[in-house]
């Protein structure tokens, strides 16, 4: 999994995805994933922004 | 104390006076940290158990939907037709517009893949942006992945609003949720054509308004200045009872702070509602996520007409103004497409 956050940057991601993924109008595509997957995915990615900002903040250097 | 220094019996009493009043404050606090210490790591168990649901869901479901791995398309859903012999591409859709307005949608627009660009789709009164992608790169067992990947989701997030922002200027758009991917232009009329009406209706509902953000942060409490041990007990006071001052000195001031904190919402969230078409207050971010030492009390949403931007603008300096004072520093995004205000008023279209 690809932890490359440009510094100053996710903070407006986590808006973005706030956006993007919970919010817009939902139509079910051919390919989209199943509405319940993009709320996982949204849970995932949230948590996934934080984990990577609190590593940072306790001084570890991702790769 | 005398002369001749305390008898041994006198220091003795002394000391077990002491250690008696003591006891209930070290007793007090060991069990405040010992709840502290079992909230973290509970905490930090849930947060682990939480991620491995989630993996474990996407691979059951994986196993369940997904085709056998020899074949490479993943197997409709039902109720879809497929063009005989897959084609190699697929089309990521955008925004949804009304097709009088198509001709002012800024031309040269970049897709989300590089070197693509962004076409109009036409069905009927509706329209919609879409741009072509790989399928075999947006196929439902690679874009699960591509979602795992954090630069692969913001570079791809930020291509999509870009497209939106751009749009915005100019016309106006029912934005998508993120991932709407159809095999062919077909899927995208459809689809226009299906649910015309509350696609129409969610149109009109944002017709000349923009969505803003406004947020406020509070600064943390213990910031805010808790006075120092000496000044709390007075003299005279037991090592235990000074403990309890200030534990109660600092649970009034949390008690202060939080009202405080609730206040602020309330007023700007009033304030700002005044200048908007609809509201809505989302739960605030935590720190972690919105990367700033203090805490979030408010997270609205605005859908604003263009005539009200500078009443909003104006009501947010003077709100800055007045709460900057208590401590209180708020953020305004925008504008941003309608996505909070697109949603609820169309459900899932299926």
């Amino acid at each position: 999994m690809s932890t490359e956050v440009l510094p100053g940057e996710d903070v407006a991601l986590v808006d973005l995805l706030d956006r993007l993924l919970a919010g817009g109008v939902v139509l079910a595509g051919d390919i989209t994933l199943a509405v319940a997957d993009i709320d996982l995915v949204y849970v995932g990615l949230r948590a996934l922004i934080a984990s990577v900002a609190s590593a940072e903040r306790a001084g570890v250097r991702l790769p | 104390m005398s002369a001749s220094g305390p008898s041994p019996e006198s220091l003795r009493d002394a000391l077990r006076a002491l250690a008696e009043a003591d006891a209930t404050a070290v007793l007090g606090d060991a069990r405040w940290r010992a709840r502290a210490r079992a909230t973290k790591l509970l905490e930090d168990q849930l947060f682990e158990e939480l991620l491995a649901a989630v993996g474990r869901l996407r691979v059951s479901e994986k196993s369940v939907e997904a085709s056998p791995r020899s074949e490479r398309a993943p197997s409709p859903p039902p109720g879809t037709s497929v063009p005989s012999g897959a084609s190699a591409e697929a089309w990521w859709t955008y925004c949804v517009l009304s097709a009088e307005e198509a001709v002012d949608v800024p031309a040269r627009l970049d897709g989300i893949e590089p070197g693509s660009s962004v076409e109009i789709v036409r069905a009927g009164e509706l329209a919609a942006l879409v741009s072509r992608v790989p399928a075999d790169e947006y196929d439902d067992v690679r874009l699960r992945a591509h979602l795992e990947d954090l630069a692969w989701v913001e570079r791809t997030a930020r291509r999509h609003e870009a497209v939106l922002e751009e749009t915005l200027a100019r016309v106006t758009i029912v934005p998508l949720r993120l991932c709407t991917l159809y095999r062919d232009l077909e899927g995208v009329t459809r689809l226009l054509r299906e649910h015309a009406e509350p696609l129409a209706e969610s149109l009109a509902k944002v017709a000349g308004c923009a969505e803003w953000g406004v947020k406020s942060f509070a600064h943390p409490v213990d910031a805010a200045g808790v006075p120092a041990d000496s000044e709390l007990a007075p003299a005279g006071e037991t090592p235990g009872a000074a403990y309890l001052t200030q534990r109660r000195h600092e649970r009034e001031q949390a008690q202060a702070a939080g009202e405080l904190r609730a206040r602020c919402a309330e007023a700007v969230h009033e304030r700002i509602s005044g200048c908007a078409r609809e509201s809505i207050s989302n739960p605030p971010q935590r720190p972690e996520l919105h990367g700033r030492d203090m805490a979030m009390v408010l997270n609205g949403a605005y859908l604003v007409r263009a005539d009200q931007a500078g009443a909003l603008h104006d009501a947010v300096r003077e709100l800055q103004e007045e709460w900057g004072r208590r401590g209180f520093v708020l953020e305004l995004t925008g504008p941003w497409p309608a996505y909070n205000f697109v949603a609820s008023a169309a459900g899932v279209m299926r």
